[in-house]
């Protein structure tokens, strides 16, 4: 049972001197979280070559304490698992979330096995039940919405999708405020602000033969998908690398970003790093139009932070029609002439 | 201040270890001329479509069906197959599933791997992550020792990505995710680069190691015909044979297989809800004003 007065330990990121958005979403939840339990919230970071981020960075998150570990500039995987290990071993928290991006997927699993405790991944939900924390998430594609507990292990480990513009509901009622206005990094609040954490800084804890890293390239100059103010999903309706190809050049007319289904991208119809979804990108443009997307619960889950949707879908039971403002029932074959009278050429 | 440094990488070595004759065996014979790295891959097989029957009381899914390869490891075969190709490495497979999984097991065996190892017990039901890679580790400490480690980024079925960095972890291996291409394997280190969304990297990891496998490097290979007529043989374990090297512990053991050994419960499962909300049909020019209108919009 989690008791009154216990602690939900979250594991921050730094983004340049700050810290990353992700973090501070986490943040929000756990803190949404703790006030259905008399809980406290706790941070771990990882503190760089810049140290720690400065204290207004914490503050309005919710966080009563934040342990920051000093360590090397980019840390490993397992070093970040080494260092939110050491953080749970010293505040033996009830409740430990981890954002499910692509290193938290990867150190989370190696914390709950050090601390043999249970972890489900990838959760669009939290809330405390019966003093237990009930963590939903899709399975099998987002065809099934399981809802876990651990019941005896401790802490209770989740990672929570935290991406996207539209944030993770903590209680299912309200949405958290957004945590950024007005607390940035570049906003120093007075001393005497009682949303300001204590920050603790300890040395990381070595961890011996870790990878070397050789060579470090940065990715995705040309890509700038979740920034982007238009998005245009590419599912299996669309056929084939050819309906891709239209809805590339449709796209590049319309000054959109293209994205992609994991079926899609399973059958190589695009490359990886285009996925969204769950276990690919989460987009958050003015306007996503869909062409041949079925609307999966985790294509959604990336997807959920569109503004607005339009779906292009030709079967009428498809469930992304019931999910945007404007479902357009038609086969892409009958739309792409018309797209081309009106933009030239795709 | 943090504890004088311990000299292992995570921590103190895992708890639930049990030391066993292959684990434990001298590692020297490595040094020997001729060696052959070990590589063993672990597989899954998934149900072959999406929203699979569950367990009405334990809201497990129930894997009766015949099933598939799981897509994510076509690519993590594939691998551990080019470090055979290149490095004369041996591939051994590793798959915990009902009976009726070893099916995935001979599709995967065609395309060109050593061995296969089948974990089927009705007591290693209902394990989650942590329980499965429990239960994979002790069946490649039988076979072992390994000098690489690979496995699928996730399966398309639970779909968590736990059990991979879980075995790195309980093992004490360096672990390097996301791997999507071979660089080198030399003087006892695996060089690959990684492909993470906002950089490529290239590590070297000291051996014995863990790699994810990142579906983008490495389109799975066509079984031969020779391979598909060579007898495929799939070799059992059961329960029993993950606790015979370690009798004595035989109780402690066996309350981690399992449903039993799975610190995650299944609270409840449910469909998500259809929303019937009535639809436009349009005609093709109405359906293209909308689109291009609309993108217009968003941009400004």
């Amino acid at each position: 049972m989690t008791t009154p007065g216990g602690a939900i330990l979250v594991w921050l990121e730094t983004e340049g001197r700050g810290l990353g958005e992700a973090s501070k979403r986490l943040a929000l939840i756990a803190s949404d979280l703790a006030k259905q339990g008399q809980l406290t919230v706790h941070g771990a970071i990882m503190a760089g070559a810049y140290g720690p981020p400065p204290l207004g960075a914490f503050a309005g998150l919710g966080l009563t304490g934040v342990l920051a570990f000093k360590g090397r500039h980019r840390p490993t995987v397992g070093e970040r698992a080494a260092a939110l290990l050491q953080a749970a071993k010293l505040l033996s928290p009830d409740i430990l979330l981890v954002a499910s991006d692509e290193r938290g997927r990867e150190m989370a699993p190696m914390v709950a096995a050090r601390l043999e405790t249970g972890l489900t991944a990838d959760c669009v939900s939290l809330r405390l039940e019966n003093g237990l924390m009930v963590q939903t998430r899709p399975a099998f594609g987002g065809d099934l919405i399981a809802e876990i507990i651990t019941p005896i292990a401790r802490p209770q480990m989740a990672t929570v999708r935290v991406s996207g513009a539209q944030p993770v509901k903590a209680n299912g009622e309200r949405e958290p405020r957004p945590p950024w206005r007005g607390h940035g990094p570049g906003h120093e609040p007075g001393l005497a602000d009682p949303t300001l954490p204590t920050l603790e800084v300890l040395l990381a804890p070595p961890v011996m033969g870790e990878p070397t890293v050789l060579k470090r390239t940065p990715l995705s100059a040309d890509d700038d998908l979740e920034k982007a103010s238009v998005v245009i999903a590419c599912g299996l309706g669309l056929g084939g690398p050819e309906g891709v190809s239209k809805a590339k050049n449709l796209a590049d007319k319309l000054g959109a970003s293209l994205g992609a289904t994991r079926a899609a991208v399973d059958r190589g119809w695009l490359p990886g790093h285009r996925q969204i979804g769950l276990s690919g990108r989460a987009v958050s443009p003015n306007l996503l139009i869909t062409l041949g997307v079925s609307g999966s619960v985790q294509f959604m889950a990336g997807a959920g932070g569109a503004k607005d949707i339009i779906a292009v879908n030709a079967d009428p039971r498809a469930p992304i029609l019931a999910l945007a403002r404007v479902g357009l029932i038609i086969e892409m074959e009958n739309l792409w002439p018309e797209l081309e009278d009106r933009l030239g050429p795709l | 201040m943090t504890d004088a440094p311990e000299r292992t990488r995570l921590g103190p070595p895992t708890a639930p270890s049990f030391p066993n004759s292959a684990a434990d065996r001298e590692r020297d014979f490595r040094e020997a001329e001729g060696y052959r790295p070990r590589v063993a891959v672990a597989i899954k097989q998934v149900p072959p479509s999406l929203g699979g029957a569950t367990d009405p009381l334990k809201g497990f899914v129930l894997r009766t069906g015949p099933g598939r390869l799981n897509p994510h490891d076509g690519p993590a075969i594939e691998m551990a197959l080019r470090l055979k190709d290149r490095y004369g490495a041996l591939v051994d497979l590793f798959s915990m599933g009902p009976v009726q999984a070893e099916t995935a097991l001979k599709e995967a065996l065609s395309l060109g791997p050593d061995r296969a190892f089948h974990l089927t017990d009705p007591l290693l039901a209902g394990s989650d992550s942590l329980a499965t890679a429990r239960t994979l580790i002790w069946a490649m400490d039988l076979e072992g020792p390994y000098d690489i480690i690979v496995s699928g980024l996730m399966t398309s079925d639970g779909g968590t990505g736990q059990v991979g960095p879980a075995m790195a972890a309980l093992m004490d291996f360096p672990f390097a995710g996301r791997v999507s291409e071979i660089v080198s394997l030399e003087d006892g280190a695996l060089t690959v680069k990684q492909l993470y969304r906002d950089e490529l990297l290239e590590t070297r990891l000291n051996l014995p190691c863990l790699v994810t496998v990142h579906p983008d490097g490495f389109t799975p290979r066509l079984p031969t015909v020779r391979a598909r007529l060579r007898p495929r043989l799939v070799n059992r374990l059961t329960a029993s044979d993950l606790i015979a090297p370690n009798p004595d512990q035989a109780p402690a053991q066996a309350a981690l297989f399992g449903e039993r050994g799975s610190p995650t419960k299944i609270l409840r499962t449910h469909k998500p809800k259809a929303n019937d909300k009535v639809l436009a049909r349009p005609t093709p020019p109405v359906a293209a004003s909308v689109i291009i209108e609309a993108a217009l919009k968003a941009k400004s």
